[in-house]
């Protein structure tokens, strides 16, 4: 049997039990509802793959039937010495099961902390009732599914400030991902449901997509041509590298309305320039005696004067020193800060 | 002894109240919780709940609200995204949810529908990537000597311009002023106008 077959119908069989553990196997709605959902288990067992078996059962109308079954079981009264109710210990069986199959290392963080406490109110509670109350009442349920989520993200967080120490040199420079941990880990901490903490998770996701592709065309077109341009030269002094450094400074200017000092005092590329691209060479540059990015930078610029000497200095439209960001206006020396705090394009409308 | 009618509208209270911290992604779960708390309100004792609620004894409902709340959530939010790849796989999944009449029909119905809204949302991610990388080839071209070949900067625009058309056959350079493309631009009108002169000759 495929793994989907096997998936539904354990769904099916967990909910029937419940009420077997209730009713008992001998009583008059359980035993149609077992025999019923036999067959079903062997018409699984005869179908080739899921959609063989969603197809007969719908064909055949087990759902239905099921359903009639279980909804009847649901609304059955136990024999007698039974109590209508499922014990604590079967309405706690399955956050056991979810628990024991945690990894040590998220037992010992907030989500086993969770755990812990639905665990604590499973002892105290005298019905499976009053245990599923407790846990709504104290947003466990929902505590299992965010806590985990603003743990990653937290961890998210700390890799991109660390990510310097693991590769030894550079770091990265992602300004629409931070944005979006911070963004998402806020709205998680403040979420009441699960139906919340999901629609946080796509939208926030959503919008970080957008930034960071946003982010990608924008950084490439402002300095990645340019700068590729400029190591090609640094590389090998040929002519047609030089134009190439002249034609993109050029573009630059028309553009992004930047000459070289503008362009390096946008805070989206000095971010990417400092905390990206100077770690990533500075052992190279430290036999010349280069020690800081600013330091780099200046010797870059000698590069960049020795290909532009000669030339009609590079003319700049300082009209354009702006960037296209959501619908409006951003001045380049704000992209950065944009970026880390994005407009909410969901506000007002969600 | 327990109180089975007190523990239940305590425990429907504690659901709605979380559901009304932001209602309006909760339409329908509020509207299900209030209709199992106006039963408990209404019963004499536990035997008259259990009589009363009849079929959504099997919680069914709730289960259905909380799908339909879910995908209702997504196709709000690609409404406002204005991104019609994720709105439809969206409204699939809801329009799904909502044929769902019992338990079996929302893992089976639900697993389907869940394949065919990934392949569309697959779509609806790769046609931004490639609006993105048309927008740089278009770019690279545009700041490349022009004196020097330039050849493989347009087989590098015309190759991606392809890609894009066949996922998205009415792809203009007009449709990054519309969302879901706008939001990877970052030119204002004037200077896509330039670069759009740029894309036109590259593609005649």
């Amino acid at each position: 049997m495929d793994e989907g077959s096997r998936g539904m119908l354990d769904s099916y069989k967990s909910g029937i039990d419940n009420y077997v553990n209730r009713l008992g196997k001998d009583h008059p709605k359980i035993v149609p509802l077992l025999a019923l959902f036999a067959e079903f288990e062997a018409l699984g067992e005869e179908c080739s793959d899921f959609g063989a078996l969603h197809a007969a059962a719908s064909e055949q109308n087990f759902y239905g039937r099921l359903t009639n079954l279980m909804t009847e079981a649901a609304m059955a009264q136990p024999g007698e010495g039974k109590s209508n109710e499922p014990t604590v210990a079967q309405a706690s069986q399955g956050y056991h099961a979810a628990y024991d199959s945690l990894s040590a290392e998220i037992k010992a963080g907030p989500t086993g902390k969770a755990y812990e406490r639905i665990f604590a109110i499973e002892k105290e509670s005298a019905s499976a009732l009053q245990f599923m109350r407790r846990l709504a009442e104290e947003h466990l349920l929902v505590d299992i599914s965010r806590v985990q989520l603003i743990a990653e993200f937290k961890r998210g967080q700390q890799e991109i400030k660390n990510t310097a120490k693991h590769t030894g040199g550079g770091g990265i420079s992602v300004p629409a991902t931070e944005a979006y941990l911070k963004a998402t880990i806020e709205s998680m901490e403040q979420a009441k449901s699960i139906t919340e903490v999901e629609y946080l998770a796509v939208a926030r996701a959503e919008i970080a997509h957008m930034a960071t592709l946003w982010d990608t065309g924008f950084m490439n077109s402002l300095y990645h041509i340019f700068g590729n341009a400029l190591t090609g030269y640094m590389m090998a002094a040929t002519e047609e590298n030089r134009q190439e450094v002249e034609s993109s400074a050029r573009f630059l200017g028309d553009f992004f309305g930047v000459d070289w000092q503008a362009l390096h005092s946008v805070s989206r590329v000095w971010d990417f320039f400092s905390v990206t691209l100077w770690p990533t060479v500075k052992e190279n540059y430290a036999a010349k005696g280069i020690t800081t990015a600013e330091g780099f930078r200046d010797y870059m610029k000698g590069y960049f004067d020795k290909a532009m000497k000669d030339q009609p200095p590079v003319a700049v439209n300082a009209a354009n020193r702006t960037a296209w960001f959501w619908g409006r206006v951003v001045p380049l020396g704000d992209v950065h800060k944009t970026l880390l705090n994005p407009p909410d394009v969901l506000s007002n409308k969600s | 002894m327990v109180d089975v009618l007190d523990e239940s509208r305590r425990y429907f209270e504690a659901r709605l109240g979380d559901c009304w911290h932001a209602p309006h992604l909760h339409t329908e779960q509020i509207r299900v919780y209030e209709q199992y708390l106006s039963i408990v309100r209404s019963s004499r004792d536990a035997a008259d709940y259990t009589q009363k609620l009849g079929p959504l004894a099997s919680m069914f409902a709730v289960a259905r609200a909380e799908q339909l709340d879910k995908y209702s959530n997504l196709v709000r939010l690609y409404q406002n995204l204005g991104n019609p790849d994720k709105l439809k796989a969206a409204l699939e999944r809801y329009e799904t949810a909502k044929r769902a009449q019992n338990h079996g029909d929302l893992v089976g119905l639900m697993t389907r529908a869940q394949d065919a809204a990934a392949l569309t949302e697959g779509q609806g991610n790769e046609k931004l990537n490639l609006a993105v990388t048309l927008l740089q080839t278009v770019v690279a071209y545009a700041a490349y000597p022009a004196d020097q070949d330039r050849s493989g900067k347009v087989a590098g625009i015309l190759e991606t311009y392809t890609a894009l058309k066949k996922l998205d056959p009415l792809f203009t350079w007009q449709s990054y002023a519309q969302t879901p493309y706008s939001y990877v631009v970052f030119f204002d009108a004037p200077r896509m106008q330039r670069l759009g002169q740029i894309f036109e000759q590259v593609k005649a």
